[in-house]
């Protein structure tokens, strides 16, 4: 053909690690076929070779670091396993610098987003958040003997790039992730059905629920500083429940296909909007992350012997109670400072961090006085309707994080809170305003249907597993609801060259 | 490292170890030894191979030989000294040479891939305002290279709109200078006014005065996109509207290496990137580039040579040629790598040094390893079940997966028709030509909207029974009528294939991305169309186009009720559609130019003249007769010379080519009457003539058979009643109506009320009887109401009954005539209410339908 021939430079380049193409869903299929065409004892390797596959697509430096990093958990795992108990400062100088070196990159990547350079170009390998937690929890892990160290090093880099997971998540930990790998688990016709029908809710919440939203609350973020209160307050509620599709419809697009091939990747997200409180939102909403923080940096904070000299001589002069609050403020506090700095490293997320470091420590340090104000207006704690309250008051709380997180200065994100109270303009609802804002009208009812959905999801899934409730229906409307899904993923999904190409919002961390 | 080598030469690198040994050598060992068997190293190998191979097939796609080479067949615009190669260029040595290239350039021909070179200085003759080089429009601009070879041009003076020696440049011009002169105008850009992407000036200057009213640049005005290397300009820069920059004036695109004199800016600029760009900052510019000049001197550098980088240095200039880097670049460079890359050499650095500590003390035996365990091969035992349980089970499994695939693709199938484009002229017409019964198209017209308006399928018919399809596309590009050809003959074998060529004239290699999809949507899925989709569009949409739901599944809120009726089992009427839009639009008056006499030849666009020869190599293939044609233009001047290429190409294969732009007169085209849009697009009347003409072209030519009243060929019975039909409802004109009559056999019913008989009737009776209607009964005094069985045969007359109120009988229905109440009505409906004066009814007993009512006089 003199025209039209085919360029496979071009081909590979335009390649993206992205879930949402048809090539990802051939790459998927191809996958997994050859998974249960090979014999058990190698299937791990069609995992590698194919997780090695879907990383170059991202450039060659998204394959190089998590094969370096990898290099460096497994020595420093086996160095420290293979050191006695006796030499303490041996293991522990070694886990140090094998962490340390794992963190510095990520932290070195972190920085060198954040600076815009004149010149060179800026290279971020996919994913390198997740498998840095990964596998510096490998080697803590190791270190505490929980985990034992793992002697191929490719079993171990497969563990790091594990394709289902390497872009959003969740945060695997190796010892339970780690085997399922490796163990060329035979095909389950029933696991691998739930996989796929994991996988369709997966891609329906992603493109059918968060891409549209997004086109709502990306426009208002934008102009936030010309729109009325009113329409600030639904954004930043909307904006929850975009997060919410986007970052678990991702999750549960990499857990199904994990199903498909046999592996369970642990649970990141647990109906996290009926939580009541927000310790216990984050028990619910990026569950391992917050695992990870728990483990490996609060734990060790917790019970270090240094922090609780310090918070002893500090709290000394104050009483036993501040000792105590001490105890609990200084690790809340760096926790979420880290965990703010993971998420990006803005100013908007320092103080991010320090949003919910506050809202954790009101809510522990000063639950005595929290329950004597309750008594004092003579609520009843036990009533179902203080429950919702505190239901929605910790979702609003949610909400207020997403605009500090996503607001670019804390000018403007205080802009944007006193515009809601101070210029509420509730008549832009209705003057064409609010349909104004990237979804029509049309599109606005479709979305408010959609979030109704979400949360009727929600609600189910309190009582029993979603899919659990479809198989028990009858098998006409079973298979309807699945081929419906796909349906309205085709019509109402958010695609090709008429939206703007979008990326999953936990993509970049 | 040295260590896992080794151990992986072991031989025993398979069998897992076991238990502890004493010595640490030994558990190093082990620890370094895998638990997989080799056959798996072989076995990933494989898998990659596959994988690799897999994709190929996939994507494979037969590449086809290069077509026949564009063949040059007008010699004029190469008559220069040499070939136009980059190795023998055409050689211009006199102002005669650079003009006689402008103005084959004007014509139309950009010396796409030619070379030019200045063999001598050139000095403009006194008293002559140059032209530019082009005009500003892709096909007249210059898409060559102009080489000054370090020669310069001195004494041009140029006044015009815009004012430059290349008015729009895509090409490439280099090492030229322009000594002394001025240019003028509103938008004065010295050496090239505009430039499009692919636009480089290298390596020129200018000395010549630019003075603009709007918009003044020293080197360029507006490039665009396109480059700016290595250029400097000492000319004066004087801009009315204060909008002017001493290299380039409005987007200056990419500015590399320039030096510009007096302004410090060396482009005011909307946007551009300019890298190394040096203002000299003197109070004397001459003195400057005189210090410049000697520079190059003293470095050997003559007038022409590269020169890359020019910096103004401490000391004075410092400059260098194509390989000097000047430090600051260097530094750059480094940094740039070192912002890429530093993350990776920090972790590359710390994992070896940490991978040579562990490796150290491993070795020293400083650690005990522990033995690697052995990873028992987990052979799970098969549960004991019943073989029928089991199949039952699978079974179940099975007959649900059925259920949901049927179901799957039955949502999917009802969203996607639904959803699905349904254009007249783009999708439409290609489902319905899939919808022809088979074999029945004798003759195919394909082209651009010009077949669909300004040709008429019912007219093939009428006049000579050619069952004619009008397989046609907006702005359709030569490539997709080529595809639209090819396929159509995976179905049918035409008598004939008719294409409208009009298409040669858009110079562009990928059309608008409208009309890309309105040009590929209506395929079949099939190689043709994923050929025309490779070719239609760029490679990254070609999954788009392919499949095409990407596009338009977003077209959920804008659905009506006839994007519902494309089911299988709902799209019965298609096969009456023969592809024909014509419009019934009223004229307009606008003078037309006049195409005769004139015989020169344009440069075809390569893409679409390729596509033209490959449609001449198909129907040859084939062996079916091919006919080119060009309908009715408004812009016959700048369209002929294209059309007088096509003759040629048309001549050299002996294929038929029908201009009608030639032909008004022959075939009685009057363009006042028949001219309806802007377009190109004639109405219904002009559709006739052309189709008229044309039916009795082919007809005698290739002996076409009448298939009228062949039950097989009933469809266009039923179009041509449709047609004529739906066209009687349009027309506002009596006379347009009665000849309409006359033309198509229908049943008329006339009804005549309180009409006077004066001179004005008299004049209408005549009209009518001109016309080719019988109207003598209409000369009778009083009211009364005739029916006409035929126009055929228009002296069968019979009047109603005179009474007040009577009913008469046509084709079985009974209508009831009031005179008293005005009306005429055909069971419960009305079908007419007059007033004074001649009314018609007219009915068509071939489909069993009124078709219209008119007020007649």
């Amino acid at each position: 053909m003199k025209y039209g021939a085919f360029d496979w430079l071009a081909f590979w380049d335009s390649l993206s690690m992205n879930f949402i193409s048809l090539l990802f869903l051939a790459f998927a299929a191809l996958v997994v076929a050859l998974y249960y065409l090979f014999p058990k004892k190698i299937r791990w390797t069609v995992l590698l070779a194919g997780s090695i596959g879907f990383c170059a697509v991202g450039g060659w430096h998204t394959v190089a670091f998590p094969c370096l990093m990898a290099l460096v958990a497994y020595f420093a795992a086996i160095v420290i396993e293979g050191t006695e108990r006796k030499q303490r400062k041996t293991r522990r100088l070694v886990l140090t610098i094998g962490a340390l070196i794992l963190i510095g990159t990520l932290a070195i990547i972190k920085i060198n987003g954040l600076i815009k350079w004149e010149a060179g170009k800026f290279i971020f390998p996919m994913g390198i958040s997740y498998y840095t937690f990964s596998l510096v929890a490998y080697i803590a892990d190791v270190y505490w003997g929980k985990d034992k160290a793992e002697k191929n090093y490719f079993k171990l880099l497969l563990f790091a790039l594990f394709f289902p997971k390497i872009l959003q998540g969740p945060i695997a930990r190796h010892k339970t992730l780690g085997p399922q790998l490796v163990k060329g688990n035979s095909f389950d016709s029933k696991a691998c059905i739930a996989g796929i029908q994991l996988m369709i809710w997966g891609y329906f919440k992603k493109m059918v629920i968060g891409d549209r939203l997004v086109m709502f609350t990306s426009t208002v973020f934008a102009s936030y500083d010309k729109l009325g209160g009113g329409i600030l307050l639904l954004n930043a509620v909307l904006s929850a429940f975009q997060l919410y599709a986007d970052f678990s419809g991702c999750i549960d697009i990499a857990r199904g296909l994990s199903q498909m091939l046999g592996i369970t990747l642990e649970k990141n997200f647990d109906r996290p909007f009926s939580s009541k409180s927000a310790a216990e939102l984050w028990r619910r909403w990026h569950i391992t992350l917050g695992a990870w923080f728990k483990d490996y940096v609060m734990m060790p904070l917790a019970i270090s012997p240094k922090l609780i000299k310090f918070c002893n001589t500090v709290g000394k002069r104050f009483g036993k109670r501040t000792v105590k609050a001490l105890m609990t403020i200084i690790p809340t506090l760096i926790v979420w400072l880290l965990t703010g700095i993971w998420h990006g490293t803005g100013i908007n997320y320092v103080l991010w961090g320090v949003y919910w470091a506050i809202l954790m420590i009101v809510s522990s340090v000063f639950a005595p006085e929290i329950a004597k104000l309750a008594k004092l207006f003579r609520i009843d704690t036990t009533k179902e309707s203080w429950k919702k309250f505190q239901v929605v008051r910790t979702f609003l709380l949610f909400c207020g994080g997403r605009v500090i997180s996503t607001m670019p200065t804390p000018a403007a994100m205080g802009e944007y809170f006193a515009r809601i109270f101070t210029k509420p303009q509730l008549w832009q609802f209705f003057d064409g305003t609010l349909f104004a804002q990237g979804l029509s009208e049309l599109e606005f009812a479709i979305s408010v249907v959609l979030v109704g959905l979400l949360i009727a999801v929600s609600c189910m899934q309190a009582k029993k597993s979603v899919r659990e409730t479809i198989d028990g229906w009858n098998v006409v409307f079973r298979c309807a609801i699945y081929a419906l899904a796909l349906v309205l993923i085709f019509v109402f999904g958010i695609y090709g060259p008429s939206f703007n190409a979008s990326s999953f919002a936990y993509m970049n961390f | 490292m040295v260590y896992s080598i080794r151990s992986n030469s072991d031989t025993g690198y398979s069998t897992p170890a076991k238990g502890h040994s004493p010595a640490g050598h030994q558990k190093v060992k082990a620890a370094f030894r895998s638990t997989t068997a080799p056959k798996g190293w072989l076995l990933l190998c494989v898998a990659i191979l596959l994988f690799a191979a897999g994709t190929l097939c996939c994507t494979a796609a037969a590449e086809e030989a290069v077509g026949a080479a564009v063949a040059a067949y007008s010699p004029e615009w190469k008559a220069f000294e040499g070939e136009g190669t980059a190795e023998d260029p055409f050689l211009i040595s006199t102002y005669e040479d650079l003009a006689r290239m402008r103005d084959f350039v004007d014509a139309g021909v950009t010396y796409k891939g030619c070379h030019f070179a200045q063999t001598s200085d050139i000095t403009f003759p006194e008293g002559v305002n140059w032209e530019p080089i082009g005009s500003h429009s892709e096909s007249k601009a210059f898409s060559g290279t102009y080489d000054g070879q370090g020669h310069v041009i001195s004494n041009i003076v140029c006044s015009s709109w815009r004012p430059s020696l290349f008015l729009e440049l895509d090409g490439e011009v280099r090492n030229l200078g322009i000594e002394s002169g001025s240019f003028s105008g509103n938008l004065a850009g010295c050496i090239a006014s505009y430039g499009t992407k692919n636009a480089v000036l290298f390596n020129c200057y200018n000395k010549a005065s630019a003075h603009g009213t709007e918009r003044a640049g020293g080197i360029a005005d507006n490039m665009n996109s396109g480059k700016i290397i290595s250029c400097w300009n000492l000319g004066e820069v004087t801009c009315e509207a204060g909008v002017s920059g001493e290299l380039a004036c409005y987007n200056a695109g990419q500015i590399t290496g320039c030096i510009s004199v007096k302004p410090y800016t060396p482009a005011k600029t909307n946007k551009a990137v300019i890298e190394d760009c040096y203002a000299f900052k003197t109070e004397d510019p001459e003195k400057s580039v005189d210090a410049f000049n000697r520079m190059l001197y003293y470095a050997g550098v003559e007038r022409g040579q590269k020169v890359y980088y020019v910096k103004l240095g401490e000391n004075g200039l410092c400059f260098g040629g194509a390989d000097y880097k000047p430090m600051g670049v260097i530094k750059q460079e480094v940094k740039a790598l070192l912002i890429t890359y530093g993350p990776l050499l920090f972790l590359a650095g710390l994992t070896a040094l940490f991978a040579v500590w562990m490796i150290v003390r491993i070795c020293k035996n400083k650690i005990s390893l522990r033995a690697a365990e052995t990873a028992a091969a987990d052979s799970e035992p098969a549960a004991p079940e019943e073989a029928k349980a089991k199949t039952a089970r699978r079974l179940k499994l099975a007959g649900e997966l059925i259920l949901f695939s049927v179901l799957l693709a039955f949502g999917l199938y009802t969203a996607n028709t639904a959803l699905e484009l349904k254009k007249t002229g783009a999708t439409r017409t290609v489902h319905e030509f899939y919808a022809q019964p088979k074999g029945t198209v004798d003759v195919l017209l394909l082209g651009s909207s010009k077949v669909g308006i300004n040709l008429d399928a019912e007219t093939f018919w009428k006049t000579n029974g050619i069952s004619a399809y009008a397989l046609w596309g907006g702005t359709q590009p030569v490539w997709n009528t080529y595809y639209y050809l090819k396929e159509a003959l995976s179905c049918t074998t035409p008598k004939a294939v008719v294409v409208e060529v009009s298409g040669v004239t858009k110079d562009f290699n990928y059309s608008p991305e409208g009309q890309q999809y309105t040009n590929t949507f209506g395929l079949r899925p099939s190689g043709n169309k994923l050929e025309a989709v490779r070719v239609s569009t760029q490679q990254d949409r070609w999954f788009e186009l392919f499949t095409g739901a990407p596009i338009y599944h977003t077209r959920y809120a804008e659905l009506t009720g006839s994007d519902f009726d494309s089911f299988f089992w709902s799209k019965k009427d298609w096969v009456d559609r023969k592809g024909t839009a014509v419009q019934y639009a009223s004229t307009s008056e606008t003078a037309i130019e006049d195409a005769t006499g004139i015989d020169e030849c344009a440069y075809l666009p390569e893409k679409q003249e390729y596509y033209l020869r490959r449609i001449i190599d198909l129907c040859r293939e084939q062996n079916i007769p091919l006919v080119f044609i060009a309908t009715q233009t408004w812009e016959r001047e700048d369209d002929q010379p294209y059309f007088n290429s096509v003759q040629k190409i048309a001549d050299s294969f002996e294929i038929p080519f029908i201009n009608f732009n030639l032909l008004d007169s022959e075939i009685g085209f009057v363009i006042e009457d028949m001219f309806p849009d802007d377009y190109g697009h004639v109405n219904m009347k002009g559709a006739r003539k052309n189709s008229y003409y044309l039916s009795r072209y082919l007809a005698d030519r290739y002996g076409l058979e009448d298939h009228r009243g062949d039950p097989k060929y009933q469809s266009w019975e039923n179009f041509a009643h449709n047609t004529v039909n739906q066209y009687f409802t349009l027309i506002k004109k009596s006379d347009d109506y009665l000849k309409e009559l006359a033309r198509n056999d229908r049943s008329v019913i006339f009804v005549k009320h309180k009409a006077a008989a004066d001179e004005k009737l008299t004049d209408f009776l005549a009209r009518m009887q001109e016309a080719g209607l019988y109207s003598d009964f209409l000369n009778t005094p009083g009211d009364g109401c005739w029916v006409m069985e035929s126009t055929r045969d228009s002296t069968q007359i019979q009047p109603c009954d005179a009474a007040q109120a009577g009913t008469l009988l046509l084709d079985g229905k009974e209508f009831a005539v009031s005179l008293k109440e005005r009306k005429i009505t055909c069971g419960e409906e009305e079908t007419l209410a007059f007033e004074s004066g001649i009314y018609c009814v007219v009915y068509d007993p071939y489909t069993h339908d009124t078709v219209d009512t008119f007020k007649l006089y």
